[in-house]
């Protein structure tokens, strides 16, 4: 075991999974020469060369369109867009053509790429670089979306998402970059589809990802100085999603707060209530709650971009609500 | 403008009716007069007819739905018709309004056959899903545990505290009877073990599910409440006879023999009550509390013991009728109120009332005086019995008539009066011969 950074984490992933399979190679913005925005690709361009590390234009469309070429014809691209608010520009061709070729194509084709990515707010760069926009692509068939919140979660999930055949989004948090996290030294794959019960519990279920799941801990913390034990279940999937971890709590506690960094109206927790109703109705002491990003554009000013996304504050209030 | 189907009002005491099945359906064509729906009042199924011409636009309400008197359930009129706004159906007035004075109620009567006044506005249970399975799980009644929720919801740890409160861990129950108990909505607690060392079983649970409180049908509503109105109401007081119908059996043979109508006993009664009535008209009357109303007509009504309850089709005028006449009417009214199908107007307006339970071997019994009118005729069976004529035993065919008087409007001398002529009437029928 040695304890390594987030970006660490996902850098020795690609690289493993570059030795291992000569197909896998990497485009994006500055990832090559710079290294990557977050470090996430260091030292990568000088070990494997210029064809296996490219550094593209600035164009997503371009970046997300070649990287689906690239992919039907055999290789295993692990394309970056730098930014997940960026990923509006490369929409047509992740929903309408690495999302649904395999299956227009009948089978005959299929789409084997990552596209990385990071999102979030916390380091006050406003609207157009904080954002959470892993909702939009829950609600397109054929893409696959992963959001890891810790090291060990990065690197497993990397390592099974590059040797998957389908499209996967791959969605980082550039807070989480700095967190740092005990790995195996050995070779280790974490499924997709697979929550992971960060912290049992049995008062109440915190239903997280991401950098929420940091979050949710702490307001755990909180919680038990109070005798409110809360059980944190970390998706890491959000497609495909590992329904019956989450129903299983639901179960046992009853009570459910759904959390995540993203604008609250139609986000993904409005999909997990509506999924854990349909599974897990007759056993709800109480209305499954969500805490939220506020329904705004990300502000700069740091006091109200703190404002504007979950604070552990706030899921601690929410879940005395619920136990109250 | 679409004419509106109400539900009709067919007695002044009729405050609701039920729907029972609508025998037409929307966009069908109606004229005036086709029987438009059934609906089942005080004892009866009744047709209601239309009264317009045109296309039947929209129903309002659905068979089996009770509503009140006057309320709008449907309307005719052309296809197209913009249809008004239909109020909710008011509850029915606490205060019989629309009857007529002689029936002055007191302000907090239940008038018939209305049941209750409204209840107070309550609170609507709530629960949550999963306290609602815990206590379904096992088998208890979450309507009597105190709520600690939010918005005074059952949540899980109410669940959980009362079954500590109530022991329920040390209940001794055997799985089926647990389970059992759960699927007929029984709740565990409330049942007496019968099992070894006072555990409950199977049994304990299926005895608790007969127990089961049921509904009033309609009918017995209707009867529980002019019931109670005559034992609240009315002081009575009781005169028993006993009648030689001898010479009344041997007539009755004698003239059923010549008939394929035969006259039944209670037929000679009727007519002899109708006689009696003649000459002591006090007795055809009613007490309206401060006033009271002597009937002209006299209209007899005769008990008749149907499916859920009993009631009493009216020989109306039998004093002017003749005994074939009343066998006649009697034995249709009879057929008709078994199948239930009389009119209102055939068990309303009764001004004396004649209960017959001498086809079950009783000897004498108490009938209870119906609220509008001032006495009622109790008749027992017909006997061989040893009486004393002139002072020698002799077998004779006996029957003990008792009469139920309204003491207000009715005193003893009266009523003993009254029935003597019944009895002279009875025993000396030449006026039938």
């Amino acid at each position: 075991m040695s304890e390594k950074f987030y970006w660490e984490a996902i850098r020795d992933a690609l690289r493993e999974e570059m030795i291992r399979d000569p197909n896998v190679f990497l485009m994006g913005e500055d990832i090559a020469i710079y290294g990557g925005a977050y470090g996430a690709t260091r030292g990568l361009y000088e070990e494997f060369g210029e064809e296996r590390v490219r550094d593209t234009a600035i164009s997503e469309a371009a970046i997300a369109g070649a990287a689906t070429g690239a992919a039907m014809l055999g290789m295993r691209p692990v394309a970056e867009i730098m930014y997940a608010d960026f990923l509006t520009l490369a929409m047509d061709q992740l929903v309408n053509t690495a999302a649904k070729n395999r299956y227009m194509f009948g089978g005959r084709t299929k789409v084997p790429m990552v596209l990385r990515t990071e999102g979030g707010a916390g380091r006050g760069i406003a609207a157009q670089h904080s954002q959470s926009t892993e909702a939009w692509f829950n609600h397109a068939p054929g893409i696959y979306v992963v959001m890891p919140a810790t090291p060990y979660d990065a690197k497993g999930l990397l390592k099974t998402c590059i040797r998957d055949d389908n499209p996967i989004l791959f969605i980082e948090h550039k807070m989480l970059y700095g967190t740092k996290g005990e790995l195996p030294d050995e070779e280790y794959l974490i499924p997709l589809g697979s929550a992971d019960i960060k912290r049992a519990g049995k008062d109440l279920t915190i239903i997280a990802y991401s950098r929420m799941v940091l979050v949710s801990l702490e307001a755990a913390e909180e919680l038990a100085k109070e005798g409110i034990d809360a059980e944190v279940v970390d998706l890491r999937s959000i497609k495909p999603l590992d329904v019956d971890t989450m129903i299983r709590s639901v179960r046992k506690t009853g009570k459910v707060i759904c959390v995540s960094e993203a604008c609250r109206t139609n986000s993904v927790p409005s999909e997990l209530i509506s999924v854990i109703q349909e599974h897990a109705f007759d056993y709800l002491d109480a209305p499954i709650k969500r805490v939220c990003g506020a329904d705004v554009p990300i502000p700069m000013s740091p006091t109200l971009e703190e404002a504007a996304v979950p604070r552990a504050e706030d899921i601690v209030q929410a879940a005395k609500q619920l136990v109250r | 403008m679409a004419t509106p189907v109400i539900v009709p009002e067919l007695g002044e005491t009729m405050n609701e009716a039920t729907i029972v099945r609508w025998l037409k359906n929307e966009g069908d064509i109606v004229k005036k007069g086709d029987a438009l729906l059934e609906i089942q009042t005080d004892k009866a199924v009744l047709e209601v007819e239309s009264f317009a011409s045109g296309t039947l636009l929209k129903i309002l309400a659905q068979a089996g739905e009770t509503l009140p008197v006057l309320q709008v359930i449907a309307f005719i009129g052309e296809p197209g018709e913009k249809l008004p706004e239909v109020p909710k159906a008011p509850p029915p007035p606490a205060a019989p309004s629309r009857s007529v004075p002689e029936m002055p109620a007191t302000a907090a009567e239940a008038p018939v056959p209305q049941a209750a006044p409204a209840p107070p506005v309550q609170r609507r249970f709530t629960i949550s899903p999963r306290a609602k399975m815990l206590a379904k799980e096992r088998g208890i009644d979450p309507t009597k545990i105190a709520a600690t929720g939010p918005d005074g919801r059952v949540i899980e740890r109410d669940v959980v505290a009362y079954l500590e409160r109530k022991g329920y861990d040390s209940l001794l129950i055997s799985p089926t009877a647990r389970r059992l108990a759960a699927d007929l909505n029984i709740d565990v607690l409330d049942l007496k073990g019968t099992g070894p060392a006072g555990k409950i079983v199977k049994a304990d649970v299926l005895r608790a599910e007969r127990e089961k409180p049921r509904p009033l049908s309609q009918t017995r509503k209707i009867i529980a409440s002019k019931m109670v109105k005559s034992a609240r109401e009315i002081p009575y007081f009781l005169v028993t006879l006993s009648v030689d119908m001898t010479e009344l059996a041997a007539l009755r043979e004698r003239l059923n023999k010549e008939r394929t109508q035969r006259i039944s006993y209670n037929d000679f009664i009727v007519k002899a009550c109708a006689f009696a009535l003649r000459s002591f008209p006090i007795v055809n009357a009613v007490c309206l509390g401060e006033s009271y109303r002597v009937n002209e007509s006299i209209h007899i009504g005769v008990a008749v013991d149907i499916e859920d309850g009993l009631i009493a089709p009216v020989i109306r005028d039998a004093d002017r009728k003749s005994l074939d006449q009343i066998a006649g009417e009697s034995a249709q009214l009879v057929e008709k109120a078994k199948n239930k199908k009389l009119r209102p107007d055939e068990f309303q307006g009764a001004t004396f009332t004649i209960s017959n339970m001498g086809m079950l071997g009783v000897e004498s019994f108490t009938a209870i005086i119906p609220p509008d009118q001032a006495a009622i005729l109790a008749v027992g069976s017909v006997t061989d019995s040893v009486v004393v004529h002139d002072g020698k035993p002799v077998v004779r065919k006996i029957m003990k008539i008792t009469l139920s008087s309204d003491h207000r409007i009715l005193d003893g001398a009266t009523s003993a009066r009254f029935l003597n002529e019944v009895k002279r009437k009875l025993e000396d029928p030449t006026w039938a011969g």
